[in-house]
């Protein structure tokens, strides 16, 4: 049964590719899902692992097109904004391409010094 | 507008992303804000989320969900070759609270714009922060660049403490956007201190 939703699913985004390559509803692109046990924050940092080109070819173009845009990092928020879907779309495609093992995480540093780390901000932000 | 060919970045370059939440009401100047300080075209992201609204489901069977879809504006800008400070700016109203939870976890603190002729609008966002005990600093974005009323007429109106640091801001100015952020880390960095050695 879930297969054939696939399908389905596979056969709406070729229609709508084929005439304006907007028209997809982004839920398509996740199956429905928009709630995933992965917790990813809208800064985190995703990078392409050098894994990335071996599933490449297998993807579909909305999951193939977050792999292209993550080669440099970029935070989760700006994937969704660049592609111009809701950021729960972009973290479900996110959080399958991390069980892939294509794209890898770069969380905040949370055990790191806080305080250090504003000192370091705090300059950052002097020097604007 | 951006492109995504356009961010050629240094490869392999992992940083260290901040982020500061940049609240206040409609209209008062936060995209302003942003766009001020942000190295990219700010760029606009949405979020739903969808309630389930069993009262207002008398009329229709059909429409048994509410989807609210909250549109946000952010920025970055590279503070060291290491740390990355993302900007958010957010709605204020209530209603999008949903959103200030996802924006507020993990943020350095918040800079709550707040606009003299309609200062009422930036309560919600105060109070928010307040409850959370988050960092959060007040900037006044002068309408007009008119500095008309002082910042202890305004902290009176606001009720807020003394310890809460409140400064003019006008959003189209960088320098003025600095000093905010600045107010900001440095409020962040003198709790955690206090934290550390308490």
């Amino acid at each position: 049964m879930i297969e054939e939703a696939e399908v389905g699913v596979d056969e709406i985004d070729a229609d709508a590719d084929a005439e304006t390559g907007r028209l997809i509803r982004p839920y398509a692109m996740t199956g429905g899902r928009t709630t995933i046990d992965t917790d990813i924050g809208l800064e985190t940092q995703i990078q392409a692992s050098s894994r990335a080109s071996q599933h490449l070819g297998a993807y579909r173009w909305e999951t193939a097109k977050v792999v292209e845009l993550v080669q440099t990092p970029m935070a989760l928020i700006e994937v969704a904004a660049r592609m111009e879907i809701p950021i729960g779309v972009a973290r479900v495609l996110v959080a399958d391409l991390v069980l892939d093992g294509a794209v890898v995480l770069h969380e905040p540093a949370k055990t790191q010094n806080f305080a250090s780390l504003l000192e370091r901000v705090l300059d950052g932000v002097r020097n604007l | 507008m951006s492109e995504i060919s356009d961010s050629p970045q240094p490869a392999g370059g992992t940083k260290i992303p901040v982020k500061i939440v940049v609240a206040g009401g409609f209209g008062v100047g936060k995209s302003t804000f942003v766009n001020t300080v942000s190295e990219i075209e700010p760029l606009r992201s949405e979020a739903t989320m969808t309630t389930a609204s069993a009262e207002h489901d008398d009329l229709s069977h059909i429409a048994a969900k509410t989807t609210t879809t909250v549109a946000m504006d952010f920025g970055r800008v590279a503070l060291t070759p290491e740390i990355v400070l993302y900007l958010f700016g957010t709605p204020g109203q209530q209603r999008f609270q949903f959103m200030w939870n996802e924006l507020s976890r993990g943020a350095i603190g918040a800079v709550i714009l707040a606009d003299t002729r309609r200062l009422g609008d930036c309560f919600a966002a105060v109070d928010y922060f307040e409850a959370r005990n988050m960092p959060f600093v007040i900037g006044i974005n002068p309408f007009d660049g008119r500095r008309t009323h002082t910042i202890e007429a305004i902290r009176e109106a606001v009720q807020v403490e003394d310890h809460v640091p409140m400064l003019y801001c006008d959003a189209r100015e960088r320098g003025d956007v600095k000093n905010g952020l600045i107010a900001l880390v440095e409020l962040a960095l003198m709790r955690e201190r206090s934290k550390t050695h308490a």
